[in-house]
């Protein structure tokens, strides 16, 4: 094949769609490792992180959201709908303590450019990948506060990036063209390293997810 | 409204749309109906590419709607079923839905490609390579002006079948025809056509 079909191949092996047909044919679930790049302007941090995530699937009427502390400390959510999902998972931290937020993706967003929390700019777009997530909250990060990037691509399926930024960063939502998902290959808990791209960031953060 | 919009409907000519044999069984995708999905875009990648390369002129747009393409195809395996036609016609079908969206974006001064399932942000290779099979579509769209008299269908019906190499029945699949009607649309156009180029 070509390298422009290679690459095209690769793309479709690491999206989720494609996961979601190799476990229905093949009666398995498989980790899907996304790295979310955000980057910063100004005086901005944001930070990268590296979430490993496992695609789940969903029920006939799935809520709009769920959440549930597990006993290791990590959390999982489900996010089937963004608008109606998002205030009362938001609510739901708050509640709990954790210091996530979600934040919806719009395309007429306009809040990122404007606060300068800028990806690069020549990879618009969101690759994402499933409803149902697992990690450990940014808590134990002082003062940053992870953050969820959540789009709606249809009934019931939802986009999900993951990252964080200092606290009172997080904007209301994100321009689909700020941010760029870029797979990573490879099965299995991985623990992810926040790094930021700020240069007013004065040390790296760990962040750490593992599979429900 | 662009030249890509406006192009909606031409015709185009028959290079790079040779199908290729053979599977593709690669990691990670390793199972058996991994490697039927695999064997699908081997066969009809460069064929995909090749239609979407006639209708726009950008390299990224080409990439985009291909890989929305097949991000679609590979959503939808599931369904397919071979008992019911050739899995070229299924996909020229998926192709032909997202290009309709694509058009209809544009129509509404949209970006498309922000809000595609399927973004595939190429690199400089990448649009090289993409480049040049738009340039090599350069006498396809100057046929495709030729047609565009033609009814949908039947404007259709000669590209997949005298272009891009598709059966009748084929492309009855992928326009949703019965193969019968399809054949009695791709005779009456073919007719038109050369009454057309006829000297008069």
């Amino acid at each position: 094949m070509s390298p422009f079909e290679d690459q095209l191949w690769s793309h479709l092996a690491d999206r989720h769609d494609a996961e979601n047909v190799i476990a229905r044919r093949s009666s398995r679930r498989r980790p899907r490792t996304l790295t979310l790049t955000a980057g910063a302007a100004g005086v901005i941090a944001a930070a990268v992180v590296t979430v490993t995530l496992l695609v789940g699937g969903t029920t006939s009427t799935p809520p709009a959201f769920a959440l549930t502390q597990n006993a290791d400390g990590t959390v999982t959510v489900t996010l089937n709908d963004v608008a109606a999902g998002i205030p009362g998972l938001n609510a739901e931290f708050a509640r709990l303590g954790i210091r996530e937020r979600a934040v919806p993706i719009e395309a007429g967003c306009t809040a990122g450019p404007a606060v300068g929390y800028m990806a690069p700019l020549n990879a618009p777009g969101i690759n994402g990948m499933s409803t149902t997530f697992t990690f450990s909250s940014a808590t134990e990060h002082p003062g940053y506060t992870g953050f969820i990037a959540a789009r709606q691509v249809g009934p019931d399926h939802v986009e999900i990036a993951m990252g964080a930024m200092q606290n009172g960063m997080i904007p209301p939502c994100f321009p689909e063209q700020t941010m760029q998902v870029i797979p990573v290959p490879g099965p299995g808990t991985s623990t992810g390293t926040i790094t930021s791209s700020s240069p007013t960031t004065t040390a790296p953060l760990t962040m750490t997810t593992s599979l429900s | 409204v662009s030249e890509e919009a406006r192009s909606a409907g031409r015709l185009a000519d028959g290079l790079g749309t040779t199908a290729r044999a053979g599977a593709a069984s690669r990691a990670p995708l390793n199972s058996r109906r991994e490697g039927e999905f695999g064997a699908v875009y081997s066969a009809n990648v460069s064929a995909i590419t090749s239609f979407f390369a006639r209708r726009c002129t950008e390299p990224q747009t080409v990439a985009d709607l291909t890989s929305e393409t097949f991000v679609e195809a590979v959503g939808s395996f599931h369904t397919f079923d071979p008992d019911r036609g050739s899995s070229r016609g299924w996909l020229f079908g998926i192709a032909r839905n997202v290009l309709a969206r694509h058009y209809a974006a544009l129509h509404d001064g949209q970006r498309m490609a922000g809000r595609l399932a399927g973004r595939l942000v190429l690199g400089d290779d990448g649009i090289d390579e993409l480049a040049g099979r738009i340039d090599a579509q350069r006498e396809g769209r100057e046929l495709l002006n030729r047609c565009r008299q033609l009814p949908e269908l039947e404007q259709a019906a000669i590209e997949l079948v005298d272009i891009t190499g598709l059966t009748p029945t084929e492309a009855a699949v992928a326009l949703q025809v019965s193969p019968g009607a399809l054949r009695v649309r791709l005779f009456r156009a073919r007719a038109r056509l050369r009454k057309e180029t006829r000297p008069s």
